[in-house]
């Protein structure tokens, strides 16, 4: 594989009124090229401190990193030649100027050639569907249109490597849906460009990302694909199933099972009763004990279905927990 | 491929300057306006023969004076508050984050500013003619290099205020009080001679008053650049010790910026 991001043993400590303020605590990692990498943590987590680094926006403390392999300190240009940035401010343009306008100009200090500059505008306006906003003043735009043209604007100089912070906030399910998958089907599909999604929001990441890196308190806590990821996550299944009879009887016994770890009520009809019981262990056996003792209650299994599907919700739970 | 930046830095300052007609419009209304200032004021002068040195007319004087002083408002205020406006704009961080070096980055917001105060200059001097001034006698090349001169030395106090603006997020108190006394104590609309000697040791401190004497020399009598040497050694000196402070402060402020993570923050 082909390392395009490297972070060595990354450190970044802010200074607030003469109290050292760690914000990035030893962070190493690899990101390969043509990678969907996604960085998830809550606020505050040091996702938008670590990306301004690889972006050479903030010197790191200790440490080390290469982006595209150019080292963030020494080569910051040719860093910033290799990169696109997606911050998570949507209004970071010139108001009254065009988009055009706006593209044009941030092509030029891209380094994008004079002859090739109305071509590369053409293509990103494209991409993202802003072709007819073109010659609008930013200020009109809607607010899921600036932030579709601060993710154009990352791609005018066609860059190798991509950081998106943030980019589907402020946008309605429609157009995020529409972003992510131009993402992934486009940028990473078609052009293999690598690209580093940072999010909050869980949601924006299942299914979406190759791999992911869980930071927590500026540590990173973990990484890898959401499957070897799940591994670390101790083994429990959680299904909703409805019931017909003594619905509290059925639950007395299920909760009298080793297991089960728990069993909880989620709404009483007149025939049927919903609970969310939680298997601490994912067997056939298992799963059949919880229906025998329906039987015996003289009760009857409606429906039931999983409802936590080891996805990364619980993956990060896992991870960042005290 | 810098000359192609700075050229997409003028180019951007145009259309946003454009953008807004009324005040582009303003600016060079004023301009027009001020030379029929200072076109009046000689006149009210010339009634009450009050004149600021024999033989020098005071339209012409005080035309020079208050057309040069437009490069005291560029060098001391322009520089900080286009930079303060990127900040508040939130464009400074996407600035920063492109392919080109940050010292570029900070400084060619402000190059059409100065291109169109360099073409004002020029054009209240060429409508100062219409109304009568005097420049028979202009030595052109001397009065070139002494902008040239001027210019640098200013846009290092502009540099400096610049980087006090996007260190404290506030504009820079001390070089616009520098901006402000220049008008005053260096002979804008009057010579420093007309001064208290004790105030005239504020004049000497300020290296406009330099400038605005030699292009003075030179456009009122001719003066080449060796009779004018007193002025141009004096901007030198000015520049000698304000650049190297300049570049100081702005690498300071841009270590402190990329240290603290405060450049995205107004």
């Amino acid at each position: 594989m082909d390392t395009v991001i490297h972070l060595d043993h990354l450190v970044k400590t802010y200074t607030s009124y003469g109290r050292a303020v760690p914000a990035v605590r030893d962070v190493s990692f690899d990101v390969e090229r043509g990678e969907l990498f996604g960085l998830f943590g809550s606020n505050g987590a040091g996702k938008s401190t670590l990306v301004r680094m690889l972006a050479t926006l903030l010197t790191p403390t200790h440490g080390r990193a290469t982006v595209n392999g150019f080292d963030i300190v020494r080569d910051e240009l040719k860093v910033r030649s290799a990169i696109g940035l997606v911050a998570s401010d949507e209004r970071s343009f010139y108001g009254r100027l065009t988009c055009r306008q706006n593209l044009a100009f941030y092509a030029a200090l891209q380094n994008v050639p004079r002859s090739k500059i109305a071509a590369a505008i053409e293509r990103v306006l494209d991409l993202f569907n802003l072709t007819a906003k073109a010659d609008v003043p930013f200020q009109s735009l809607s607010t899921g249109q600036k932030q579709r043209l601060n993710m154009a604007r990352a791609l005018v100089h066609d860059p190798p490597i991509v950081f998106l912070d943030e980019p589907t906030k402020s946008m309605d399910v429609q157009t995020a849906d529409f972003v992510k998958a131009l993402i992934k089907q486009e940028l990473v599909g078609r052009q293999h460009k690598t690209i580093v999604f940072i999010s909050h929001e869980l949601y924006e990441m299942d299914n979406f990302c190759d791999r992911v890196a869980i930071l927590a308190d500026g540590q990173l806590k973990a990484i890898g694909t959401p499957q070897e990821l799940s591994v670390h996550v101790p083994r429990r299944a959680i299904y909703r199933i409805e019931v017909q009879g003594d619905a509290d009887r059925i639950a007395q016994q299920w909760r009298a099972l080793s297991s089960i770890d728990a069993v909880t009520e989620i709404s009483r009809g007149i025939t049927f009763t919903a609970f969310d019981v939680t298997l601490n262990a994912e067997t056939s056996g298992v799963w059949l004990q919880v229906l025998q003792i329906v039987g015996e209650c003289g009760g009857r299994v409606e429906t039931y279905r999983r409802v936590d599907d080891g996805s990364l919700r619980d993956i990060i739970k896992h991870f960042t927990r005290e | 491929m810098t000359n192609l930046k700075l050229l997409a830095f003028f180019q951007h300052g145009l259309h946003l300057a454009r953008s807004y007609k009324l005040n582009f419009a303003a600016r060079y209304v004023a301009a027009f306006v001020s030379v029929f200032f200072y076109f009046f004021l000689a006149q009210l002068f010339a009634r009450h023969q009050v004149s600021v040195s024999p033989g020098v007319d005071y339209f012409t004087f005080v035309l020079i004076g208050g057309a040069f002083s437009k490069y005291v408002e560029i060098a001391m205020r322009t520089l900080a508050d286009t930079l303060r406006e990127e900040m508040l704009l939130g464009t400074i961080e996407p600035l920063l984050s492109t392919a080109t070096s940050t010292t570029l980055a900070l400084i060619s917001p402000s190059l059409f500013i100065l291109s169109e105060g360099t073409l004002l200059v020029f054009a209240q001097l060429i409508m100062g003619v219409l109304f009568g001034a005097d420049f028979g006698h202009a030595n052109w090349l001397s009065a070139i290099v002494l902008t040239i001169l001027l210019v640098v030395c200013l846009s290092c106090l502009g540099v400096i205020s610049a980087a006090l603006t996007l260190r404290y997020k506030r504009r820079d108190p001390i070089n616009w009080t520098i901006g402000a006394i220049s008008y005053v104590f260096s002979g804008v609309f009057f010579p420093i001679t007309a001064l208290p000697a004790a105030m005239q040791i504020i004049s000497a401190a300020l290296p406009f008053t330099y400038g605005l004497h030699g292009l003075r020399g030179a456009l009122l009598n001719g003066s080449t650049l060796i009779n004018l040497w007193p002025d141009v050694f004096a901007l030198l000196l000015f520049t000698a010790v304000l650049l190297p402070l300049a570049i100081i402060f702005l690498r300071g402020t841009t270590r402190y910026l990329k240290q603290s993570g405060a450049i995205g923050q107004y």
